[in-house]
């Protein structure tokens, strides 16, 4: 019963990018292409993951006063491993998502699942937890880089559909046209929301 | 010369919000006052003039002569943290009043600018040059402080005037950033 609660909850009920609207950075910055979208997805997955699974095995022995402070640590470690197995698999990839990669540290989704979920589960749910979590979250930004690539770029994937010299609509993959999709798609969300509700 | 273009660029063209995408969500509605977004720039600044000072000198003098690259990240997120609670507590100490009225800001040097900025430095050719990483700190947090008066002044108005309702709140502030950075683009040109 428990991991369907999590399917739903994850993707649709507590989708972090549309309904939360939290990890803004990584979702204006890398879905300018479909491929850096669900690299970067898989990435913070992978982190989410291994850092709610830590966090709820050592729940019991972290100070409320430092609390904080552990957590960002522990998240640190993870992403200097994904860091590095990047660099080491995929250079190319690494390159094209720049700082962006490191930034996963800040990113509220994480610290925010480890305060709200994993501090108080035990490990075998909190694992579930971010594994959907990371799967909603990536399902956003591929919904983003679709929309940003094909209009922007005129490829899908990578596959060009438009002849080579045709002029596509080059202002949906500069920064405007990130915050400009995103915000009328939170307005989309916000308005079936309400009306189901 | 060099240095007027390295702040001019960091100002308008290469603005750390805008065209970086780093610390968006404190643009999004929460402040609707200038005064306000005056204060919060400013603790910004004071706390990244610190923590980049201090990074400069750790990358230069232990990470790469031991060749410990690869700690940047856990070292850097613990300096940010450590550096923002000791500037409370020092202001704190000298003017109470003050503090009281910043409390809220300081969990904003946890955002992802702060950590961004830091990172841009050491992967551009500033990490070599101590007065061009000061200068290029000094501008970026003045953009950003700029970004946030904007947003905060453009809120204020939004506010008041009518619109559809799931527009009202963050998505016509990213829509209203959106239509702002088509204008900053046009100043690319110059150099």
């Amino acid at each position: 019963m428990r991991p369907i609660q999590n399917i739903s909850k994850g993707i649709l009920r507590e989708n972090p990018v549309f309904i939360l609207v939290l990890g803004l950075c990584p979702a204006l910055a890398v879905t300018d292409s479909m491929v850096k979208a669900i690299g970067m997805g898989l990435t913070t997955t992978f982190v989410l993951i291994l850092s709610n699974a830590t966090v709820s095995i050592f729940k019991d022995s972290i100070l409320e006063k430092t609390r904080s402070t552990v957590f960002l640590v522990i998240i640190a470690t993870f992403v200097t491993v994904a860091d590095l197995l990047l660099k080491t698999f995929f250079p190319e990839f690494d390159k094209a998502l720049g700082i962006y990669v490191p930034l996963i540290v800040i990113n509220s989704i994480i610290l925010g699942r480890a305060e709200k979920f994993a501090q108080k589960n035990n490990v075998v749910s909190s694992i579930f937890d971010g594994f959907f979590m990371g799967i909603g979250f990536t399902i956003a930004l591929l919904f983003l880089g679709t929309i940003r690539e094909t209009l922007g770029n005129g490829s899908f994937l990578g596959y060009k559909f438009v002849s080579e010299n045709s002029n596509t609509i080059l202002f949906f993959i500069l920064p405007p046209g990130a915050f400009i999709v995103y915000g009328f798609i939170i307005a989309l969300f916000k308005y079936i929301y309400k009306k189901n509700k | 010369m060099d240095i007027f273009k390295i702040i001019f660029l960091s100002l308008f063209v290469n603005n750390v919000a805008f065209n970086q995408f780093l610390g968006v969500r404190p643009l999004l509605g929460d402040l609707n006052k200038a005064g306000t977004a005056l204060r919060t720039g400013s603790i910004i600044a004071l706390v990244m003039i610190f923590v980049n000072m201090i990074n400069f000198v750790l990358e230069n003098f232990v990470l790469i002569p031991l060749h410990l690259e690869f700690l940047q990240i856990i070292i850097f997120i613990l300096i940010v943290i450590h550096v923002s609670m000791l500037i409370a507590f020092v202001i704190k100490k000298i003017s109470f009043k003050f503090y009281r009225k910043s409390a809220d800001f300081f969990q904003l040097t946890s955002n992802s600018m702060v950590l961004g900025v830091c990172l841009i430095i050491f992967k551009s050719n500033f990490s070599t040059h101590f007065l061009q990483c000061v200068i290029y700190t000094i501008a970026t947090t003045a953009g950003y402080t700029l970004a946030l008066i904007l947003m905060a002044t453009i809120t204020n108005q939004n506010n008041l005037s009518g619109m559809p309702k799931g527009m009202k709140g963050i998505p016509i502030s990213l829509i209203t950033i959106g239509i702002l950075i088509l204008a900053f683009m046009g100043l690319s040109g110059i150099f």
